[in-house]
């Protein structure tokens, strides 16, 4: 899937988010993503919930388009 | 052990599976093969973080019935992706979440019973 539009999508559903999406394999692997997330929306959040939020915004492409996604997320504060 | 990846299992036996490894394992993970012959990247990554910490690990493997065990799992953790952790009947997450807990160093609190 392409990653912009990926990035798009998160920073869509998460409010205030800034995303950014790359490739969690090789080069031409675009299935397998890993998406940082850095959102003042995740304070206080556990990781699970925080990472639902990211879940949720690419809902019908999960397991189909993207086969895979390792999430990290920050807070602007947690990301220094 | 011959693999057929379009096998698959009826759904409500593997929602009946599902929901029994959930409540009677205190750690159970959904997995791509098994810790002897994992399938996958991630599902490897997860058996390995978990065994650092118990030795009881349960497992399931879902490629006996992927598209079932992928609708029975939604139930419990909102979301289709493999592998998957729960700990005392709670999901606890994929592969990432173990990884960013060991990092932490508070994986071995989460699985703690």
């Amino acid at each position: 899937m392409d990653l912009t539009e990926v990035e798009r999508l998160i920073e869509e559903a998460v409010a205030n988010a800034e995303a950014e999406v790359r490739r969690a394999r090789h080069e031409g692997d675009d299935e397998h993503l890993a998406a940082t997330v850095v959102s003042p929306a995740f304070e206080g959040e556990s990781l699970v919930d925080r990472h639902q939020q990211v879940y949720d915004a690419l809902d019908e492409h999960m397991t189909t388009d993207i086969h895979a996604l390792e999430v990290e997320t920050f807070t602007p504060e947690e990301r220094g | 052990m011959t693999f057929d990846p379009n096998q698959s299992l009826p759904q409500e036996e593997v929602t009946e599976r599902v929901d029994q490894a959930i409540e009677e394992n205190d750690v159970v993970l959904f997995m791509k093969g098994t810790p002897m012959m994992p399938q996958c990247g991630y599902s490897e990554r997860a058996i390995g973080l978990l065994g650092q910490h118990r030795e009881d690990v349960a497992t399931v493997d879902v490629l006996e019935s992927l598209e079932e065990f992928r609708t029975a799992l939604e139930r419990h953790s909102d979301r289709e992706t493999i592998p998957q952790t729960f700990v005392d009947g709670e999901f606890v997450g994929g592969s990432d979440i173990l990884a960013q807990l060991d990092e932490r160093g508070e994986l071995a609190d989460r699985l703690a019973v």
